[in-house]
């Protein structure tokens, strides 16, 4: 069971992002004052329009980009660039398309030129994730649902602290998703992981996180922190029940930004 | 019948009334053997008829004797200098052209994959490599002879320069053309730089520098011809222009046949290597 510690995990700190626009002396605030901090342990879930600046919110979390102005800290170290105790979830897999899944799964080790039996590590993550006897298949031959879960034992074997995941079930059909996602709970259950999700799905934030960030854009900031304390894990049954609608109803009223009938919940 | 039927539907129709199944299947063999079969027919008609003056072409047929004579060493008439050096000249020039495009292959990736990923190496050979490149292989010649003298090395020297520039620039558009996804995917899982090159951008790039390979080893027949003619006393290139100095047309044709069907193999080879290998890369 994932328990969520008082441990600050990732502490984002007045994080300000501009980019260069189509002209010279054109900017662009992509985002402005951004800060928050997440427990280890939590599920948060970044929701927001497209435009509103969380996947470059989870850029800078990843160590991809640097930050205009601001800091990020994960458990209190300064992030400075990528690093496997960072691992990152893409939108779009991003599995090498020469390596065969198993290979995929093993660039991790091998890239730090770690020893030991990582083959049958990896095997058991594939095995967890419900891949079991596609090791060696190529990426081609997978359906999206298959290489995301690739691309989460990919991760998991480097074992990280923190998974930042960008929006990575966007492109799959409604039941692969929903299916995904209980396989993404009970990793983040089992392995007691910390987890930063950006989404602009608001069931998807409902249904797996503990706390939603809801972000505007131009520029982008947070406007509010919803709390989800339906106790896990998570079962199906809670995308039925009436919390949830209430809880999709006050995400939805700060989207709108109608706080009329965000009172009157 | 409607206008509109006329043109699309009725016309389809025709043809798969009017031609029976088997000549159908034999479409493409049929239509690919109509214009060498013309320019056979053609040769034979001017070979026979003095077209181009008396004696001057040979007949198809002399063309096969010579050949045969060329391969096997057993002449039909007199003796031949000719007779039986296939097999030594065709290995002699196929050597040059591998080692020199090999020796091509592995400075052009090195170099492309750094060009290509480094803003810094790109400054300090591009320049260089573009004002170079448009020069033609042939106008180096002179200078691989100063250099090398009348000698293989001379003519390596000359397909390596020609191999070079295709197989770097290639490598080059490919090692620009990794995704950035698959970069941040290798950053994030614990990749330095150094291994990002060989693991990442070296394969991702593969495509590309096949695309190179293909037309390196193209310019490198080139090359090895013109070298051959001038600097060395081996290969095709040399035989080619023995049998234009001994005015020996019917060896000049078996001469540029076998080039031709060697360039066509080598360049075969690669593709059919780089099929199997990129199966990816398409989808």
């Amino acid at each position: 069971m994932a328990a969520v510690t008082s441990a600050i995990a990732v502490d984002v700190r007045d994080l300000t992002q501009v980019f260069d626009g189509h002209t010279a002396d054109s900017k662009i605030t992509a985002l402005s004052d951004i800060a928050f901090q997440v427990k280890e342990g939590e599920f948060v879930s970044l929701l927001g329009p497209s435009g509103c600046g969380k996947s470059t919110l989870l850029n800078l979390i990843a160590g991809f980009l640097v930050p205009t102005s601001g800091k990020v800290f994960v458990y209190e170290k300064l992030v400075r660039g990528p690093a496997p105790e960072r691992g990152v979830c893409f939108q779009e897999a991003a599995l090498f398309p020469w390596l065969r899944v198993l290979d995929n799964v093993l660039f991790g080790p091998q890239a730090q030129g770690r020893r030991g039996d990582i083959a049958a590590k990896a095997i058991e993550l594939l095995r967890r994730v419900g891949l079991d006897g596609f090791q060696n298949h190529y990426p081609h031959q997978l359906s999206g649902g298959m290489k995301q879960r690739v691309a989460i034992a990919r991760l998991l074997i480097n074992d990280p602290q923190i998974l930042l995941m960008d929006e990575p079930f966007g492109a799959l059909d409604a039941l692969t998703r929903l299916q995904i996602q209980e396989y993404l709970l009970t990793i983040h259950q089992e392995f007691n992981k910390t987890v930063v999700f950006v989404t602009h799905d608001i069931d998807e934030a409902v249904y797996t996180s503990d706390r939603i960030l809801v972000m505007s854009a131009r520029p982008g900031r947070i406007d509010r922190e919803i709390t989800i304390s339906e106790p896990r894990p998570r079962r199906r049954e809670f995308l039925t029940k009436p919390a949830f609608l209430d809880y999709k109803r006050q995400a939805l009223a700060v989207l709108w930004g109608d706080n009329a009938s965000d009172a009157a919940v | 019948m409607s206008n509109t039927d006329a043109d699309g539907t009725s016309a389809e129709a025709a043809q798969t009334v009017g031609f029976p199944a088997w000549l159908k299947s034999a479409r493409v063999p049929i239509l690919a053997a109509i214009v060498p079969l013309l320019i056979l027919g053609f040769w034979y008609f001017s070979a026979f008829e003095n077209v181009f003056g008396p004696g001057l072409l040979p007949t198809p047929l002399d063309a096969v004797h010579a050949y045969q004579d060329w391969l096997s060493g057993k002449p039909r008439g007199v003796v031949d200098p000719f007779s039986g050096t296939w097999a030594r000249n065709v290995l002699a020039s196929t050597i040059r052209v591998a080692i020199g495009v090999s020796v091509a292959a592995v400075v052009g990736i090195v170099l492309g994959i750094l060009i290509g990923r480094s803003r810094t190496v790109e400054l300090l050979f591009d320049p260089t490599m573009q004002g170079v490149r448009p020069v033609p292989v042939t106008a180096w010649v002179p200078f691989s002879l100063i250099f090398f003298g009348i000698s293989p090395t001379a003519a390596i020297s000359l397909i390596f320069v020609a191999a070079f520039f295709p197989i770097v620039v290639n490598t080059t558009a490919g090692a620009q053309h990794v995704s950035d996804s698959l970069l941040r995917a290798g950053r994030m899982l614990g990749a330095s730089e150094a291994y990002l090159l060989r693991r990442v951008v070296l394969p991702s790039a593969l495509p590309h520098i096949f695309t190179g390979l293909r037309l390196g080893i193209g310019m490198g027949w080139v090359a090895v011809i013109v070298a051959e003619m001038v600097g060395v006393k081996s290969g095709l290139g040399y035989i080619l222009w023995q049998s234009y100095y001994w005015n020996r047309m019917d060896m000049l044709i078996c001469t540029v046949f076998t080039i031709g069907i060697l360039g066509f193999l080598s360049d075969r080879m690669v593709y059919a290597y780089a099929r199997r290998k990129f199966f990816w890369a398409s989808r």
